[in-house]
């Protein structure tokens, strides 16, 4: 599984991205990714959006997985406990697992 | 105030809620006004129309502000710590929150003789320590929201007075031109608020055009970043440029506009193009930005803009606009024009 992580906006406009792939990390560290991602995202990606109000963060994840692809959009309006678990997690295992 | 006032359901009648309207303390009146509000949803009353002129007939000068410490959590607005006739605050945070929104409430009455966000007095309310370490300040559609910062990457958002500017035209701009949040409607929500962002700082310094920085966000970087600001009016694409955070994306002409799906299509991004714009007009005008430039951008804003204009729509309107306040063919409408000639939009 690779999940990608995109933040764009904020009153700044500066974008951060993760990328992490379950195949660099430990059969541990695999086994959260899943659990975290399955928390974040128990459905199916919606088409309903809840506009991003001026200088909020903009959230992209996308999920590969068994060669199929999924892509969220949150914003700061909309985000979740579990999403925002998920990001935290995203951005320490990738500056961890830098190359 | 009684249990009832909660309620929005119950049919008020027009002569308790206009008594409260004029005679009201903060609180009622903004009761008053949201039943007010809702009561002209419901029934499309003809006398509502009457109600809203009572409130609005409350005489100007009625600055009214409301800090709230969200201690580092997520609920909005979290627990009142400053209202309106509060000493200082020991927190410099909810002090500089109350202060900044102050001086722009100031700024804007004095200057457009606009009372508060929609015109009509609405109480302004920030939120300070938003979440943990948050690089950022928004606002949602209701009120201002800062965060601390990191301290590695940013500093508090209230830091600096033209960010609150910046947040609180955001409001502004929601009641009037309702500029749609993503592309180039998007983008000119951007602008307007670096310009009435900058013109705060400017008024607040008093500060001629050829002597003010039009940066945005100066000292809000943390020192270990390689940088002056986050945006420049004067020269877009030159406020940082940094190892760890890349450098500034922003044009300064229609040729190197950035076509992107991230940040609601490049709002802060495609905003220096006409942050530009306004920086050359002022310039040229010369004197104060806010007396000539910031009138004519503002009386775009408030009657001229629609939700879904474009850069274009904007370029014309604040020529025709410049044309009435100044005269055809006057120095300051000849302004306009060279302004967004320089950007690359030709003014009609
Ligand atoms: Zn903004």
């Amino acid at each position: 599984m690779i999940v990608r992580y995109d933040r764009s906006g904020g009153f700044a406009g500066l974008t951060i991205t993760a990328e992490v792939d379950s195949e660099t990390l430990s059969a541990k560290e695999a086994k959260t990714l899943k659990e975290l991602v399955e928390k974040a995202f128990p459905l199916d990606p919606t088409k309903k959006k809840k506009a991003t109000m001026p200088d909020q963060f903009e959230y992209e994840f996308t999920i590969e997985d068994h060669g199929k692809s999924r892509q969220y959009r949150v914003n700061d309006e909309t985000i979740t406990a579990a999403i925002r678990a998920l990001s935290k997690w995203l951005i320490a295992a990738a500056q961890q697992h830098q190359p | 105030m009684t249990k009832t006032f909660h309620s929005y359901h119950c049919i008020i009648p027009p002569d308790i809620l206009r008594n409260v309207a004029e005679k009201g303390n903060d609180a009622q009146r903004d009761w008053a006004y949201k039943a007010i509000e809702q009561s002209a949803q419901l029934r499309g009353q003809r006398e509502v129309v009457g109600l809203f002129a009572a409130l609005a007939a409350v005489p100007a000068g009625g600055k009214r502000r409301t800090v709230y410490d969200a201690k580092n959590g997520l609920t909005l607005p979290g627990k009142l710590v400053r209202g309106e006739n509060d000493p200082s605050s020991k927190d410099k945070t909810v002090n500089e929150a109350f202060l900044g929104s102050g001086k722009t409430y100031d700024f804007f009455s004095k200057v457009y003789d606009r009372n508060s966000i929609d015109d009509r007095g609405m109480r302004l309310d920030s939120t300070v320590h938003y979440d943990f370490e948050y690089n950022n300040a928004f606002w949602n559609g209701r009120q201002m929201v800062y965060g601390d910062g990191d301290g590695q990457i940013f500093e508090r958002f209230t830091i600096a007075l033209d960010v609150i500017a910046h947040e609180l035209t955001h409001g502004v701009t929601q009641y009037e031109a309702g500029l749609v949040y993503r592309n180039q409607p998007g983008a000119l929500n951007e602008h307007f608020s670096d310009v009435f962002g900058s013109l705060v700082k400017q008024y607040a310094k008093k500060q001629k055009a050829n002597k003010a920085d039009w940066l945005i966000g100066k000292g809000l970087l943390a020192k270990t970043v390689k940088g002056v600001a986050l945006r420049s009016m004067k020269e877009p694409g030159t406020a940082y440029d940094d190892p760890l955070i890349g450098k500034d994306p922003q044009p300064g002409h229609m040729k190197d506009f950035v076509k992107t799906t991230r940040d609601n299509g490049g709002v802060h991004i495609n905003s220096g193009i006409p942050n530009k714009a306004f920086y050359e007009a002022a310039i040229r005008i010369g004197g104060n930005a806010w007396e000539k430039a910031g009138r004519i951008w503002y009386v775009t804003l408030r009657d001229r803009l629609r939700s879904n204009s474009q850069f274009q729509d904007c370029a014309n309107l604040t020529l025709a606009v410049a044309g009435e306040l100044y005269g055809t063919g006057s120095m300051e409408q000849k302004a306009v024009q060279e302004a967004w000639d320089v950007v690359g939009i030709k003014a009609k």
